[in-house]
């Protein structure tokens, strides 16, 4: 570029465009079954109701995965991307989050798969790091600056021990503790049975008690 | 668990146990498979807790940054490739730079903030001609959803353009600053507003208008 402009706020025009005007009906409240079925109908308005709503739950969950802010952001675009193209395969026989989530499994497991980090095989410098500038986590409070440094390390501790956890069974520890999902919802989301969800549920509690003992003993 | 369960409990009993989920029978028979066992009790809290610690320190919702511009580019890649969801299209190009690979080139921080005041410019690339698509280089992010905002090279003007769209007039109180621009000229209502380059100027590098709606036109320039 040979010039790019950097300005104070200008005002936007007052004039309604097409596309507010389409999205007005869309509000808050509609229904993920109603808003999928305006997707399928060709509305893009509906899904970007969709995005706007589902964004912070596939971005944390990315974060909380790959313990990488910057490539969990591209990975959520992906997932929306590729939930877009599948819609019309989308039958409604499972609740639209719970498929949003396994396409967002699938994603990050493919992404952990390739960086192969999953099993701490590759050190990742970025793992562990507090959430990237801009990023904000809701609900917001402030705690006590001594309060913010022990959640700091304690959440370092945290995703350090993630780490030490295979893809498999991190992803069902965190849809289950993190997301609170049902057994049913893992299982339709990480595409297993509901004993493997069990299983792994038991075998990453243990691995995690291990790995954060002193952590959590010091807080009861 | 670190305690060690009675063999009758598999895993799956032991997790559905830890959570609550089992039935009364079965409630009533692991208790008394545990009965006198208050390490696994504790064990079973210490699940728990550890459950609390993941809850208060992984945020289940955090909103990615820039969130609006998260969306708008999805629904950039959306819109250009298809209206309709069947599209097998509707794919990130592979040599598309990341957004973050973005934040770490020097143009970047400007556009960004361009972009994020919602400014409009049209600049223009002759007397006479509007850019033709194959001139487009970027489309930007307006975080307005009235304002559509592009971005190509003009060879005719060597210079870059910002075409943003869907935004009244300008004040003329507001300072205008960018790379490589070293003045301009005062903003007259109705009239484009050229700014020269630095490194070179004797040439327009970008040109302001209203964005009026109609077709932008360059005015003669010096």
């Amino acid at each position: 570029m040979d010039a790019v402009l950097t300005s104070p706020m200008f005002l936007p025009a007052a004039a309604e465009s097409p596309v507010a005007a389409a999205e007005s009906y869309e509000t808050d409240s509609t229904g993920d079954a109603d808003l999928v079925a305006r997707c399928q109908a060709g509305q893009s308005q509906a899904f970007e109701t969709l995005v706007v709503r589902y964004r912070g739950r596939v971005y944390a969950m990315i974060v909380n995965m790959t313990g990488n802010d910057a490539d969990a952001w591209d990975l959520s675009q992906e997932v929306f991307l590729k939930a877009w193209r599948a819609l019309p395969k989308f039958e409604a026989r499972s609740q639209f989050f719970t498929w949003l989530y396994r396409i967002t499994h699938n994603v990050t497991y493919d992404w952990l798969r390739k960086r192969k980090i999953g099993n701490g095989m590759e050190f990742d410098d970025a793992m562990g790091q507090t959430p990237a500038a801009g990023a904000v986590t809701v609900p917001h409070h402030e705690p006590e600056p001594d309060t913010r440094l022990r959640n700091k390390e304690i959440g370092g501790r945290i995703a350090e021990a993630l780490k030490e956890l295979s893809p498999e069974h991190r992803s069902v520890m965190l849809l289950k503790e993190v997301e609170g999902l049902s057994y049913q919802e893992i299982a339709e989301t990480v595409g297993c049975t509901l004993g493997t969800v069990m299983s792994r549920l038991f075998y990453a509690r243990k691995r995690l008690q291990t790995l954060l003992r002193d952590v959590y003993e010091s807080q009861i | 668990m670190n305690a060690n369960f009675p063999h009758d409990m598999n895993e799956e009993l032991m997790t559905r146990w830890i959570d609550g989920q089992l039935s009364p029978e079965e409630q009533v028979s692991v208790n008394r498979l545990l009965a006198g066992q208050p390490l696994l009790g504790r064990e079973k809290q210490a699940a728990l807790h550890l459950g609390g610690l993941l809850r208060t320190h992984l945020p289940s919702t955090l909103e990615p940054p820039s969130p609006d511009f998260f969306t708008s580019r999805i629904m950039d890649e959306i819109r250009a490739s298809s209206s309709m969801p069947v599209a097998k299209n509707v794919k990130v190009p592979a040599g598309t730079p990341s957004f973050w690979s973005w934040l770490k080139k020097p143009w970047f921080a400007p556009l960004a903030s361009a972009a994020a005041v919602a400014v409009v410019f049209a600049a223009l690339n002759g007397p006479h001609s509007n850019p033709s698509p194959s001139m487009e280089t970027a489309r930007i992010y307006a975080p307005d959803p009235n304002v559509v905002a592009k971005a190509f090279y003009s060879d005719s003007a060597e210079a870059t353009v910002i075409d943003l769209q869907g935004l009244q007039p300008v004040p003329n109180d507001r300072e205008i600053r960018a790379f490589d621009l070293a003045s301009s000229e005062p903003a007259e209502p109705g009239q484009p507003q050229v700014f020269y380059a630095a490194s070179a100027p004797d040439r327009a590098a970008v040109v302001l208008t209203s964005g009026t709606g109609q077709a932008p036109r360059l005015r003669e320039l010096p």
